[in-house]
């Protein structure tokens, strides 16, 4: 099964790099005893998705930047206290990346609350990594569609609008006991949907 | 009830104070990062949902060559690895002589302290400060190798003797778990060292 975020086995060899043989948790091992090549190559796997994400959520490149940058130190500042039970490598650093560009959000008062904009796929050639991303956001948009209406609002404003639970039970009129569980079960279920599609989003 | 916050954890949709309450309680609970990790994993999934515009160039120069720059490691002073080392000899020896030549030292992320290791892979945790264990719980001491971990023993106050040797390459760590209960590591580690 295909992993959420695995680009490196979507797209083989596309690292030119000596270290694009290594796995991410390798990666992080060398990272932490000061190769910066190794950052280096884990930015070059995830950044892109880690650069979007923290666009989506702040709306300004420069903020957005900013919001790698730091989570990318956090990265390499905790590298040696990773273990590889706690799950994955990509999903420890694009947890990073969406707990900075969150911080940052609530701080600058940047929120916004606009569903997901269906996303109109550009034509012409794609690249290895262009492909790999068009097919995963394609599953997730998906997967996001089949929720009820009300879970995937939550979930939406949440992650990407930055508000937190209480604000979002203020903000919709609804008991924090209702959100709580619409996340909860919107999570659970996208967690399931998603599985379906081939996506491995097993536990470890 | 702390484990319905875990969703809103996933999504960061906790505020400061629920985040701090709700980190604290998964230091605790196993159970917990069980129930977690599905949950994270699905709300990761969202990050690719959207359009994904490659950064500028120059931000992989930010993110690599800054953090690199103000490089500092931690490292024990001579004179305490010195004086860990003469311990050592002691513990390890058993009544035989050996040197101290062969033993190596690392240092602890996460507490104050050093893993010291002997030529022939026996091993000594020295730990300072950690904070004393709640109630029915122990720090566990694992030696990870290959991304399994063996029991290697428990903490009992700072000089502990590992039950088991530590091959190179390896790692050692302790976590917080259940007393006399973990045959595999559930919580996450309060410290560990660097690959040995």
């Amino acid at each position: 099964m295909r992993a959420v975020g695995d680009f490196r086995e979507a797209t083989g060899a596309r690292s030119p790099t000596k270290l694009g043989h290594l796995s991410d948790e390798a990666l992080l091992a060398l990272a932490s005893r000061g190769d910066d090549s190794a950052l280096g190559e884990l930015y070059d796997r995830y950044g892109r998705v880690a650069y979007g994400l923290a666009l989506r959520i702040l709306r300004d490149r420069a903020l957005a930047e900013d919001a790698v940058q730091e989570a990318f130190l956090a990265v390499w500042r905790s590298s040696g206290s990773f273990l590889a039970e706690q799950g994955k490598p990509s999903t420890w650093i694009l947890t990073l990346v969406h707990r900075r560009a969150v911080d940052i959000v609530r701080r600058e008062e940047r929120r916004r609350g606009e569903p997901l904009a269906e996303v109109v796929q550009p034509a012409g050639e794609a690249t290895d990594e262009e492909a790999w991303l068009r097919a995963q956001r394609q599953v997730v948009q998906e997967a996001l569609r089949k929720l009820p209406p009300d879970q995937r609002e939550a979930i939406e404003l949440a992650y990407y609008g930055g508000f937190t639970q209480s604000e979002l039970a203020e903000r919709l009129g609804q008991p924090l006991g209702t959100i709580k569980s619409r996340m909860f079960t919107g999570l659970r279920r996208l967690r399931e949907l998603l599985a379906e599609a081939g996506l491995d989003v097993d536990a470890p | 009830m702390i484990h319905d916050q875990a969703a809103a954890f996933a999504l960061d949709a906790l505020d400061r104070e629920e985040a701090a309450e709700f980190e604290a309680h998964l230091a605790v609970c196993p159970g917990c990062e069980d129930e977690l990790e599905p949950l994270r994993v699905a709300a990761v999934a969202l990050a690719f949902a959207g359009e994904l515009p490659p950064p500028r160039p120059g931000l992989r120069r930010r993110v690599v060559v800054v953090p690199f720059r103000r490089r500092a490691r931690p490292l024990l002073s001579a004179a305490a690895v010195a004086a860990a080392c003469a311990v050592v000899v002691l513990v390890l020896t058993d009544g035989r002589t050996r040197g101290v030549a062969g033993t190596r030292s690392y240092p602890l992320r996460g507490a104050k302290g050093s893993l010291l290791v002997s030529s022939t892979g026996e091993a000594v945790l020295v730990v300072h400060r950690l904070p004393p264990t709640p109630a029915g719980k122990a720090y566990d001491v694992w030696v990870v190798r290959a991304g399994r971990a063996g029991h290697a023993g428990v903490l009992r106050g700072t000089m502990t003797k590992l039950t088991r040797t530590v091959p190179r390459g390896s790692e050692v760590a302790v976590t917080l778990e259940r007393t006399g209960g973990a045959s595999t590591p559930r919580g996450r580690p309060v410290l560990r060292t660097e690959r040995t």
